[in-house]
């Protein structure tokens, strides 16, 4: 039997699931990211803070 | 984000234009460059961000380390998806280019619904990896003289389809499901017993399966144990209807999945040479949410007619959806709880395994957060030491090893204190037609069956102080206890007690 090519019912069922399989992925990847983004932002907040108050006690000591 | 919408949009004037292959993938194309380009991009700016921490940590080097170690597992996440998330999207391009089994009626209404793909390498190499030889051995027999040999689709369902669709999994296939059309039955069941006049097959059986265990549905179930170089393996074929029987003669469905009435995609890996068709990710996750719900509204052990219980069968069923490749391991008991309401149709059963999952979930969830962890405390009572230094592969195969533990674990205690309260409750009732001094021994017999109840009592009450709800590992082994207690430990003692009561005023007569 020879390779069957996709009838264009097909072809419109693939794209669909295509674009289902991305709207899903964007959907999950945005949430890994995300976490990523806030434990590093968190992290850099926290610092700058540190900093700041560090600043300002030197000031007042001063 | 602008890039994508320019490409969405030339996707917009791409679907009306003409519908043919290329156009397929060009989108396969573009979306794979999206995956990419979204991962490079990302990989930048937490580069930029993970830079701009390091300067200013200072001396603050361990806390550097742990969120160091959090973005690795993060960015592993990432990466795992999105090559899981390539792949899916290459299959999508791949031409039906099966050859069609000889006898298989490709023109047919089952055939038109079912689309048969070549499986990914990926899924092809887990098969060829995680199932054992005499498996295969079994499986590539009895395809290749019986179900390849059908007019309309079959597939092989269960453990050896959910193996080759999971990453991380220990499990080793035991039995051979299959599920395919009633129209095939005579001749499958010919072929079947040329096989074993042949010494290849045994025990060859039929059995007409019942709806919930009452009226017959009309799947005929195929028994038989398949010879392999080291011994036998069991076979369980289901001869479902299909769309003609359901469409045309207006039966209903009487499979969990119903191949060639619903659309479907099956996938073709070779096993020692020989094509089988294995059911596709969806199809695994849709068999296991409707297992779920029946192992839920079903449950009877000895007549007790727990229903919204979990039995062991459950607790394997959802940790089975939950390690699918596309869930997310953390959280997926979410997507169960929804996605059982939307299995079709709906269901009365549905209903209630949704609510009693929810229930649980809700009651899991408000558990301290704090501690061992119940799968991590299984694994040590156990001696159970896995080794990797992957933090997920630990985290799943611990938890399928403690799901097995507390599997066997409630099943043999739910049993045996089932049988032992059927025993008692007859003695109780001949005591209380003979003499006080029967009704004695029953009582003496009743305080030491409550007193066995207590040891398991506590030792469940043991586990759930365990329980840590922060690890959502926990949520599986949990599962099985709260009902355990309530459904089994409360009502026996409840019942014991009237008993007790009855043979004391007997003594006193």
């Amino acid at each position: 039997m020879s390779a069957a090519k996709l009838n264009p019912t097909e072809i419109k069922q693939r794209l669909k699931n295509i674009n289902d399989l991305y709207e899903d992925y964007i959907q999950k990847i945005e949430k890994i990211r995300n976490q990523e983004k806030d434990i590093l932002t968190k992290f850099i907040k926290k610092m700058e803070e540190q900093k700041i108050t560090e600043i300002r006690k030197s000031i007042q000591q001063q | 984000m602008d890039i994508e919408k320019n490409q969405d949009n030339k996707n917009e004037f791409i679907k009306s234009s003409e519908i043919n292959q290329e156009i397929l993938e060009l989108k396969n194309k573009e979306k794979k460059a999206n995956i990419k380009k979204g991962y490079s991009q990302n990989k930048e700016l937490i580069k930029g961000l993970a830079q701009k921490a390091f300067e200013l940590s200072n001396q603050k080097e361990t806390e550097l380390d742990i969120i160091q170690k959090k973005v690795k597992v993060l960015d592993k996440q990432d990466q795992e998806l999105s090559t899981e998330t390539e792949n899916k999207i290459e299959q999508e391009i791949k031409e039906s280019n099966i050859d069609h089994l000889p006898n298989y009626q490709v023109e047919s209404e089952e055939a038109k619904l079912t689309e048969i793909i070549s499986a990914s390498e990926n899924i092809q190499e887990r098969f060829e990896e995680k199932i054992s030889p005499d498996m295969k051995e079994a499986i590539a027999l009895v395809c290749g003289r019986v179900f390849n040999k059908g007019t309309k689709p079959y597939e092989l369902i269960g453990s050896n389809s959910y193996i080759a669709h999971t990453e991380y999994s220990e499990k080793i296939s035991e039995d051979l499901d299959i599920i395919f059309s009633l129209k095939d039955l005579d001749m499958n069941l010919a072929e079947l017993k040329t096989m074993q006049e042949e010494g290849l097959i045994k025990d060859l059986s039929t059995e007409e399966l019942r709806k919930f265990g009452q009226e017959k549905n009309g799947c005929i179930k195929v028994s038989c144990l398949i010879k392999t170089t080291n011994g036998w393996k069991e076979m369980e074929a289901f001869a479902q209807n299909m769309h003609d029987e359901v469409v045309n003669q207006g039966k209903d469905t009487n499979g969990l999945i119903n191949l060639g009435v619903d659309k479907h995609r099956v996938e073709v890996v070779v096993v020692n040479g020989v094509k089988v068709n294995i059911a596709n990710e969806k199809t695994v996750e849709e068999l296991y949410l409707k297992n779920i719900v029946n192992e839920f509204a079903l449950y009877d052990l000895n007549g007790w007619e727990k229903k919204g219980s979990v039995s062991a069968k459950a607790l394997q069923r959802i940790f089975n959806v939950i390690n699918l490749d596309s869930q997310r391991f953390e959280d997926s008991i979410n997507q169960i709880i929804e996605n059982i309401k939307n299995i079709d149709p709906p269901t009365p059963e549905a209903e209630i395994a949704q609510k009693s999952l929810r229930n649980l979930w809700t009651q899991f969830k408000a558990l301290p957060a704090e501690g061992t962890g119940l799968v991590k405390y299984l694994m040590t009572e156990n001696n159970i030491n896995i080794e990797t230094n992957d933090n997920r592969e630990r985290k799943v195969l611990s938890t399928e090893a403690a799901v097995d533990i507390i599997t066997i674990e409630t099943k043999k205690d739910m049993q045996d204190m089932s049988d032992r309260y059927q025993d008692l409750e007859k003695k109780c009732q001949e005591a209380l037609l003979n003499s006080p001094e029967k009704s004695q021994e029953a009582i003496e017999a009743i305080d030491a069956e409550i007193k066995l109840l207590s040891i398991t009592g506590l030792k469940y009450k043991n586990y759930l102080n365990q329980v840590n709800s922060a690890d959502k590992n926990d949520f599986c082994v949990y599962a099985a206890m709260p009902q355990l207690r309530n459904h089994f430990i409360l009502p026996i003692i409840t019942r014991l007690m009237k008993n007790r009561k009855d043979l004391k005023d007997k003594i006193k007569q």
